[in-house]
């Protein structure tokens, strides 16, 4: 079956990818926005959720008897890794910003911090592995997956993915928009002094974000998980790709995240298949793809992408 | 619980890690000149060691198989460069093998080679340190951090999965220039690599205490303020970027010539943020400050790998992620309580130590 000449599967592929993408890099724009760094330690919240997630089935769901279904460790995904989320931003940015860091300290403190968790999750896996017998390393969860009769492609991963995007995009949406809570939150993010003065505790709304970043970002990690070798590494050796999700969309507009996730996920899939492989190129060349994307972007327009469509629009409009 | 070790076994570590530390001092010196003493967010420090790794293996190797062309033919029966995968997947050992025993007969031959290597590293590394200083001036700090990550990415992936460049994923043996000195080499590499050390040391110290530092300085610190006193920064940071990265395009050669193999696929990001956390340990802006950073990096990492098996038999972890844990946590809690680092920046030299105290008692 093909559509505009491009396989199901393949397709089907990209969008998932594209979706886990979005989670991330939604993450990674709410990190931005309250902290004015992009974190290096983004990455470790995603293998957090992973192995979170992991080890939910492994000792809550199955000596139980109960099903093990990936879908159901999450609300524990989200609450641990909002939770490690919150503690890092707690102990390790709030202090900083209020010392009146830099960005460049920031962004170092965030690749100590990447250091922190790595190592604890390396540490966990294999007090797991030499003492329970469990195996915890490059394992996939998707033997949790269920495929649609009739179909190869029809994944449970390609429609829950995509639900958790809209339902996520939306849900920030009404929160950041329709809710007074929202009001206060954009308050925060778009002047942090004005809103101090008129008497919003900016750093109490912040730590709310950050609990949304990391009951975010965790789910991302589980989907993640599906597709890629679970180790300790299985977030940070993906940040690079995250880090341009947010460039090519705009890092300091949420949604910016939503369009560059499209945009590197599918030009990445898309363009090894239809555009490496026939011109027998490797490809592990995929990255390169967005990779110079982001070059370009950010040597002509480091804004972004949804800054430069709605300029473009409100030109129009005139 | 102290283990009995061998003294033999532990001068070998000694001398293998005093090389390290050499190397890796070459590196985060370099660094220090970006960080320390323009701010610049050099997050893909990593691109100028592979540059340096990339020039001995993928460059000044097929020179001096083109040189040695015809020993080659005759001893093997091969034109190496004539099918550059088949040499990668089949020949690579034995081909090198010739070419070491060339060298191990004349001391001429390979010294030539090495200087050769090292130019040519230097020069590629800071060519690519030009190039990257368009992007520095243009960009805010965060985003000029994500683009240098990037653009190392992007170099790592190209030359790791392009074989002709050095052997791609198989990774590229690399002749070895110093095969005359025989059983005496891992003592005569610890002396030159000491030595490129020393040099280093030497040059950034002069440059820092020169009015060309204090112009640094006074960038990082007010930049709209250098520039009311007529000071042209952008001539500076691409002087520094070209400066700084041909010396780590330098550390990667060396590097290369220590392991006498190259795999362009080592040189992940990893690199790039051990040297900051060397740095920031040790302290920026300082020298001798950075060369402690390296130092400590590289003591906590030896006595852990003594320990090691010792610290396995109580918790049953791999104690590397210790170490890891030790550093980010000192990182931070360096960057928060003493961000200058535990060594932090001394005044500069203009003028003798007893006048600035008299100044600054008056202030």
């Amino acid at each position: 079956m093909e559509f505009l000449g491009i396989d199901y599967p393949t397709l089907a592929r990209a969008i998932i990818f594209s979706n886990i993408y979005v989670l991330l890099g939604l993450g990674l724009n709410l990190t931005y926005i309250t902290t004015k760094i992009p974190s290096f330690a983004h990455g470790d919240l995603a293998t957090v959720g992973a192995y979170v997630s992991y080890f939910t089935i492994v000792f809550l769901l199955q000596p139980f008897g109960l099903p093990a279904n990936i879908y159901l460790t999450f609300p524990l995904v989200a609450l641990v890794t909002g939770l490690v989320a919150v503690l890092s931003y707690i102990a390790v940015f709030k202090p900083m910003i209020r010392r009146g860091a830099g960005i460049t300290p920031l962004m170092i403190a965030s690749f100590g911090l990447h250091y922190v968790i790595f190592a604890s999750i390396a540490i966990v896996a294999d007090y797991v592995q030499n003492t329970f017998g469990y195996l915890t390393r490059n394992i996939l969860l998707t033997r949790w997956e269920y495929i649609w009769p009739g179909t190869d492609f029809l994944t449970s991963a390609l429609i829950n993915t995509t639900i958790m995007v809209a339902i996520i995009t939306t849900l920030l949406y009404f929160l950041l928009y329709k809710t007074r809570y929202g009001i206060v939150m954009r308050a925060s993010i778009d002047n942090l002094y004005l809103a101090r003065a008129v008497g919003i505790n900016v750093e109490k709304v912040f730590t709310a974000a950050w609990l949304l970043i990391g009951a975010v970002t965790g789910i991302a990690g589980v989907y993640m998980a599906m597709f890629f070798p679970m180790t300790e590494e299985l977030g940070w050796l993906r940040l690079a790709v995250v880090f341009i999700v947010s460039v090519v969309g705009g890092l300091s507009n949420i949604y910016g995240a939503v369009l560059g996730g499209y945009v590197v996920g599918l030009s990445l899939v898309l363009g090894a298949t239809y555009i490496l492989t026939p011109l027998n190129i490797p490809t592990e060349f995929q990255l390169v793809i967005p990779f110079a994307f982001v070059i370009v972007i950010l040597l002509f327009a480091p804004q972004g992408l949804v800054e430069i469509i709605s300029s473009l629009v409100q030109r129009i409009r005139k | 619980m102290i283990l009995q070790i061998d003294p033999g076994a532990l001068i070998i570590l000694f001398r293998e890690t005093a090389v390290l530390f050499a190397i890796y001092g070459i590196y985060v010196l370099s660094l220090n000149l970006e960080v320390g003493y323009l701010g610049l967010p050099q997050f893909g420090k990593v691109m100028f060691l592979a540059l340096g790794g990339l020039t001995v293996g993928g460059i000044t190797t097929k020179i001096a198989l083109e040189i040695y062309k015809a020993t080659i033919a005759s001893q093997l029966g091969i034109d190496p460069l004539a099918d550059i995968d088949r040499y990668c997947s089949a020949y690579q050992y034995q081909t090198v093998t010739i070419i070491n025993n060339i060298f191990s007969m004349s001391p001429l031959y390979g010294t030539l080679f090495f200087l050769l290597s090292i130019t040519l590293a230097a020069l590629l590394a800071g060519v690519f340190g030009v190039l990257m200083a368009g992007p520095a001036l243009r960009l805010r700090e965060d985003y000029l951090g994500i683009l240098l990550l990037v653009s190392a990415e992007t170099i790592r992936v190209i030359t790791t999965y392009t074989p002709p460049i050095a052997c791609g994923v198989f990774g590229a043996v690399v002749p070895d220039p110093f095969a005359w000195m025989g059983s005496y080499r891992p003592w005569g590499y610890l002396a030159i690599t000491a030595l490129f050390l020393l040099l280093t040391l030497v040059i950034l110290e002069r440059l820092g205490n020169s009015p060309f530092g204090r112009a640094l300085r006074a960038i990082r610190d007010a930049e709209v303020a250098a520039r009311v006193f007529g000071k042209d920064i952008v001539k500076f940071r691409v002087r520094v970027l070209a400066t700084a990265s041909a010396l780590s395009g330098v550390a990667g050669a060396l590097l290369v010539f220590y392991n006498n193999f190259v795999n362009m696929g080592q040189f992940v990001p990893l690199y790039t943020f051990i040297a900051w956390a060397m740095l920031i340990i040790g302290g920026t802006g300082n020298n001798i400050g950075a060369l402690i950073g390296v130092a400590v990096y590289y003591a906590l990492e030896r006595i852990i790998s003594i320990y090691k098996e010792s610290i396995r038999s109580i918790v049953n972890v791999d104690p590397i992620f210790f170490q890891y844990i030790i550093f980010g946590i000192a990182i931070i809690l360096v960057l928060m309580f003493r961000p200058q680092g535990i060594f932090g920046e001394k005044p500069s030299k203009t003028l003798s130590r007893n006048i600035l105290e008299k100044l600054r008692k008056e202030v």
